[in-house]
């Protein structure tokens, strides 16, 4: 058995299901100040084109990742999808299972997130929720600052197969300045490997970065503080694959369009900033 | 927290309240919403409700309004059904040097003591928006029949 399999037997009785739908709108809305006075004063977020998300009905929205294990972005756009639609239209955010599992983000269950186990955002969809999955995930989100400009699913294409069987939109989100609220150096994908941490608990990443409050940050397992740097997100407008590229949309061409659409966003966003963490 | 400005426009309350009166024509001169449509069929009236956002700061913040008085051509007050607590009210009132106008937002952010510092932090913006409202209707108005 693996040991992430092992930790999440282990940890079964103690916290409720990854899988489990905590999600607590009167939670969300009492959240909004305090999410609304980072993003605002600490990150000076700027939240581009969020009327492009389908005013209702299921979609999933698909984010390039960035910020270590401390994701500005999605704490951004969060924000902004609960003020803009109201905290009563259903939102989760997927996330790995090892992250469900730590004590310390148990809160953002109640935010919506939800483990990625198969058949979880079937579910969700199904339901009407509008979906958030960053399918870079531990690959994305830990690469190195000066790679902060390129989106990076590392081929991964679980998400278009449900969008399609799902027969719902994909909503692009680009986001810009997550990679520099730390010095991100290596993804440390060697060092991962080495010691099985790909076999063991999923892991295909052992991230080394310079970040606050640590200085040399490895593993980034308790995670950081963010350096206060810009971020912005812009919402692409949404993509129907099946009236893209016909009824059985081709897995290949799907990702290439979406990751061409991210990355040429991404390249208009990053031509903008003039400053590190100034933006 | 309540925002309240007022001001003098060179116009008729009726010129006026042709703006003024229909909540789904705001985005064109209300400062920093960025949307707003009607969610029911008819004329503006009281009951009449709309979906409205107004950007501050990170957020677009609003949600559902209903018209709860409309009184052609002096006043018009809404309150939100979803999202923040708020309260909005303009108000006409004939002058010698025009139309004397007053724009009310009050609204309550919800979660406690951050909630109070969010209040106090988005005053100055909201001030701003309403300010440049004023401005913008003014000169709107001039230039509408």
């Amino acid at each position: 058995m693996s040991m992430g399999k092992l930790l999440k037997e282990r940890l079964a009785g103690v916290l409720p299901d990854p899988s489990e739908d905590l999600r607590d709108p009167d939670y969300i809305r009492d959240s909004l100040a305090l999410g609304w006075l980072i993003a605002t004063f600490y990150f000076r977020a700027d939240v581009r084109g969020i009327e492009n998300i389908p005013a209702e009905g299921p979609v999933l929205l698909v984010g390039n990742h960035s910020g270590g294990n401390i994701t500005p972005d999605s704490f951004v756009l969060g924000l902004a999808f609960n003020t803009y639609f109201g905290v009563e239209r259903p939102f989760y955010q997927l996330a790995h299972d090892l992250v469900m599992v730590m004590p310390q983000v148990q809160w953002l269950r109640r935010m919506g997130m939800v483990g990625a186990a198969p058949g979880t955002a079937e579910k969700l969809l199904d339901k009407g929720a509008a979906v958030l999955v960053y399918p870079g995930g531990d690959w994305e989100v830990h690469r190195p600052t000066w790679k902060s400009a390129s989106v990076d699913f590392a081929g991964r294409k679980g998400f278009l197969r449900l969008a399609i069987d799902r027969k719902v939109p994909i909503v692009p989100v680009v986001g810009i300045g997550g990679q520099e609220t730390a010095l991100f150096l290596s993804r440390g994908e060697h060092l991962a490997k080495l010691l099985r941490l790909d076999r063991l608990l999923r892991l295909k990443v052992l991230p080394i970065s310079l970040a606050a409050p640590w200085g040399l940050n490895i593993g980034d397992f308790v995670g950081h503080i963010p350096l206060p740097a810009k971020i912005t997100v812009s919402v692409l407008e949404p993509v129907d694959l099946r009236k893209k590229f016909g009824p059985n949309p081709s897995l290949e061409k799907s990702y290439n369009h979406i990751t061409r659409l991210m990355q040429r966003e991404l390249d208009r966003l990053a031509a903008e900033r003039r400053l590190p963490l100034l933006g | 927290m309540r925002i309240q400005e007022s001001g003098i426009l060179d116009a008729s309350p009726a010129a006026l309240w042709k703006l003024v009166g229909d909540p789904a024509g705001y985005a064109d001169f209300l400062s920093g919403v960025t949307h707003c449509e009607a969610e029911t069929k008819g004329r503006p009236r009281r009951g009449a409700r709309y979906s409205i956002r107004l950007a501050v700061g990170a957020a677009q913040v609003g949600g559902v309004i209903e018209v709860v008085e409309y009184e052609r051509p002096s006043e018009l007050a809404w309150v939100g059904i979803t999202g923040i607590d708020q309260r909005g009210r303009w108000r006409l009132r004939k002058t010698p040097e025009g139309t004397e106008v007053t724009l009310r937002l009050t609204y309550s952010v919800p979660g406690g003591l951050m909630g109070l510092v969010a209040d106090a932090l988005a005053a100055p913006i909201v001030r701003g928006h309403v300010k440049a409202t004023l401005e913008r209707l003014g000169e709107l108005a001039e230039t509408r029949p």
